[in-house]
């Protein structure tokens, strides 16, 4: 039984669903209240909206885990309410699973060097999210390896989000420029080399030039 | 039985032949995975083509013959790569205590089996 | 003088193999092994192609990568020490320029590498050029050459706009 199966169950009921025995996640559970996901503990931690949204994605990706419905269970600590209607929220984040699935593989890799250009996010909620937790990493320049350590949300969906940013202009990769300290007998070296291969190749020093 | 079968049960069988060994990935000679048991197999799959490809270049450039393996050795253990017939690679990782003979022996006659169903 | 280092990157098929072939004056050292996709050709590079060109008393080598993303530890290995890069994309094949990019991101994003793309097949249109390709990966345009890399001259114009470009910003400093 999926996720999705279980959903219009929980928009009329509220209480906690726990779910476990999961390959690639600790114990998960789902405060409902008033046909809203109110809250989702990941272990007995709180998530933010952020990890939120890549948890539920996690969930209905996992093909196999177990699960127990606590009526009127309610969480320990809500400190920013998530509120998000339960029939909305599988369009939402499907969507954002069938958008990957089709550009896997243009994703950039996990290494490449992202920061800012001068170009802001609109307000699109799913974007913008991940834009203002990033935002510091990337002023000075940020993989999508460093974003899921420092944001603790998994590599494939930061090299999404930074596809989709790059999209909006918002981010570039960074062509690292700084001026390399160049050994003492390095020096000159290339305008050497340039008209030695112009002479080897077109038989005069000043051919083809820009 | 299919190609994929065959592969899987050669390879319960080297499992069972040299229950030391970490992990096995037979590939195709240009780096992808055909059948494993190993943790990171398309990563291992490549880099064990790449070693097997320079090192049947080293010996040919440098007259040794015909390439019998390439081994990479660390201070916590072993990484050989044999070429399975012309298009196939099988690499095993080993224990640093293993016995390197032993290994060699049955993961030759393995990698001819392999051969064949390649 | 010490030898230098040029590496010539790719996606499969963009012919940075046949470029070494072309430039190299001594026998190209390869390490093909059969393909076992589809890739258009019956072989591929494995671990690098390497070539070497005399200049006097300098020597210049010419180290190519593999094309296929799963050889991309070899990116590095072979990119130490390198003089440059030249990254090369086939101009007839602009699915490859998705799969281009993220490697010249790759390369360039994380330490200073003077760089040039060389955009091949020139000499047999229709084929993307120069302009067209310059904007798609966001480089400069004196970035970008188009050649045909089985023709000596036109192979080593990207090889000799990368020295330039290296020698002006000596100049510079």
């Amino acid at each position: 039984m999926s996720l999705d199966d279980l959903l219009p169950f929980l928009s009329s009921r509220d209480g906690a669903l726990e779910i476990f025995n999961l390959k690639r996640l600790p114990r998960v559970t789902l405060y409902f209240r008033a046909g809203r996901l109110h809250c989702i503990y990941l272990g007995n931690k709180p998530v933010d909206s952020l990890q939120a949204r890549s948890v539920i994605g996690e969930l209905i990706e996992a093909r196999k885990g177990s699960f127990e419905f606590i009526p009127g269970a309610r969480p320990a600590a809500c400190s920013r309410p998530l509120g998000w209607p339960v029939d909305r929220m599988l369009i939402s984040v499907t969507t954002t699973y069938d958008e990957y699935a089709q550009v896997a593989d243009q994703l950039p890799h996990p290494e490449t060097v992202f920061t800012l250009t001068h170009i802001a996010v609109p307000d699109d909620t799913r974007i913008s999210d991940f834009w203002k937790r990033s935002y510091i990493y990337l002023q000075e320049g940020a993989s999508a390896q460093k974003l899921s350590q420092k944001l603790g949300m998994p590599l494939d969906h930061c090299r999404f989000y930074l596809h989709k940013l790059r999209q909006l202009g918002a981010v570039a990769p960074a062509r690292a420029t700084a001026q390399q300290k160049k050994k003492p007998q390095r020096a000159g070296v290339a305008a050497r080399l340039l008209s030695s291969l112009k002479k080897r190749f077109f038989g005069e020093e000043n051919a083809w030039s820009r | 039985m299919t190609k994929q079968e065959q592969l899987q049960g050669i390879l319960r069988e080297l499992k069972q032949a040299l229950p030391e060994l970490r992990s096995i990935v037979v590939a195709s000679t240009d780096g992808l995975p055909i059948v494993h048991d190993a943790a990171d197999a398309p990563r291992v799959a490549a880099m064990a083509a790449t070693a097997l490809g320079l090192g049947k270049r080293i010996s040919q450039t440098t007259d040794l013959g015909m390439l019998e393996e390439t081994i990479v050795r660390g201070n916590q253990g072993y990484f050989v790569v044999y070429a399975a017939g012309e298009k196939g690679v099988l690499a095993v990782s080993a224990p640093a205590d293993a016995n390197l003979g032993l290994i060699h022996l049955e993961a030759r006659s393995f990698a001819a089996r392999l051969a064949q169903v390649l | 003088m010490e030898p230098l280092k040029v590496v010539v990157a790719g996606p499969v098929g963009a012919g940075k193999s046949t470029l070494i072939r072309t430039l190299s004056e001594t026998a190209v050292v390869d390490t093909d092994a059969l393909a076992s996709e589809d890739i258009g050709k019956p072989t591929t590079t494995v671990a690098m192609d390497y070539g070497t060109i005399h200049l006097g008393d300098q020597l210049l080598y010419l180290f190519g990568t593999p094309g296929q993303d799963r050889f991309d530890f070899m990116w590095d290995v072979l990119s130490e020490g390198a003089l440059g890069l030249l990254l090369l994309i086939r101009g007839d094949k602009p699915e490859d320029f998705v799969p281009a990019r993220r490697l010249l991101d790759y390369l360039t994003s994380r330490q200073p590498v003077p760089y040039v793309l060389g955009v091949t097949r020139q000499d047999q249109p229709p084929v993307w050029g120069p302009e067209e390709v310059a904007p798609f990966f966001g480089v400069p345009l004196e970035r970008v050459v188009g050649i045909n890399a089985k023709n000596p001259q036109s192979a080593a114009k990207p090889l000799i706009r990368l020295v330039e470009l290296i020698a002006a910003e000596e100049a510079a400093s």
